[in-house]
């Protein structure tokens, strides 16, 4: 296989993927992104010039899929506004709250996250602190 | 792509000039493509057997576009370092 042969098949493969990994809309683009490569004198060159499109065709496919999955969809677009809106809603009130309210607050979500793992025992302020000897030596002395 | 305006660039010529790998090249020329400030067409190989080749240059309210552009850079420069700007 000759150094023209080569890159004629280097370029139909590339063509295939780059095809198929771009959007139907932008198509076209495979053949003028890819035809450059046989302008290109270097074969160095032109190898970094085929890599470099299937990387631009991937870059575009990722795009466009994110802008069609989260922009265009409104069965998407309702839970992730309605999320937001709670999460506003609860920093309002976690700012608003007494620090009192805000430690049993965290309290409740810790026990939520890690449900099994949850202190069971009331230590006060310290009760996200690690057991240690000490704390233990403490629990079991005090009246 | 100012500086040439009114002439026909190939892909390749731009990434040299732009000093732009063809995979972030690409991207924006579509994106320019569908704003409307960039034209295309292709050019029938003058070599045989070689696929033709898609020419690129920017459109009338791509020229006014890209010097607004070009203004604002500047000014931006000259705000940044007074003694840059010429």
């Amino acid at each position: 296989m000759n150094q023209g042969d080569e890159a004629a098949c280097r370029s139909r493969i590339a063509y295939r993927l780059v095809a198929l990994v771009l959007p139907p809309h932008r198509k076209d683009w495979a053949d003028a992104m890819l035809n450059e490569s046989n302008y290109i004198k270097s074969r160095r060159a032109a190898l970094q010039w085929v890599l470099g499109c299937t990387c631009a065709a991937l870059r575009v496919r990722v795009t466009y899929e994110l802008e069609r999955t989260f922009m265009t969809r409104r069965i998407l677009k309702v839970p992730l506004y309605l999320a937001a809106v709670l999460a506003i809603g609860a920093i309002g009130i976690y700012i608003d709250a007494k620090p009192y309210q805000r430690e049993r607050m965290w309290r409740t979500v810790h026990q939520v996250v890690n449900s099994d793992n949850a202190p069971r025992i009331d230590r006060g302020k310290n009760a996200f602190a690690p057991e240690s000897p000490n704390n233990r030596v403490q629990r079991a002395g005090s009246p | 792509m100012l500086a040439r305006r009114g002439h026909w660039l190939h892909g390749y010529e731009l990434s040299e000039q732009a000093d732009l790998k063809s995979g972030t090249l690409y991207p924006i020329l579509m994106r320019l493509s569908d704003r409307g400030v960039l034209e295309s067409k292709w050019e029938p190989s003058p070599h045989e057997g070689r696929p033709p080749r898609r020419l690129y240059r920017l459109t009338a309210p791509g020229v006014a576009y890209a010097k607004e552009q070009m203004s604002q850079a500047g000014a931006v420069v000259r705000l940044v370092s007074p003694g840059r700007a010429s």
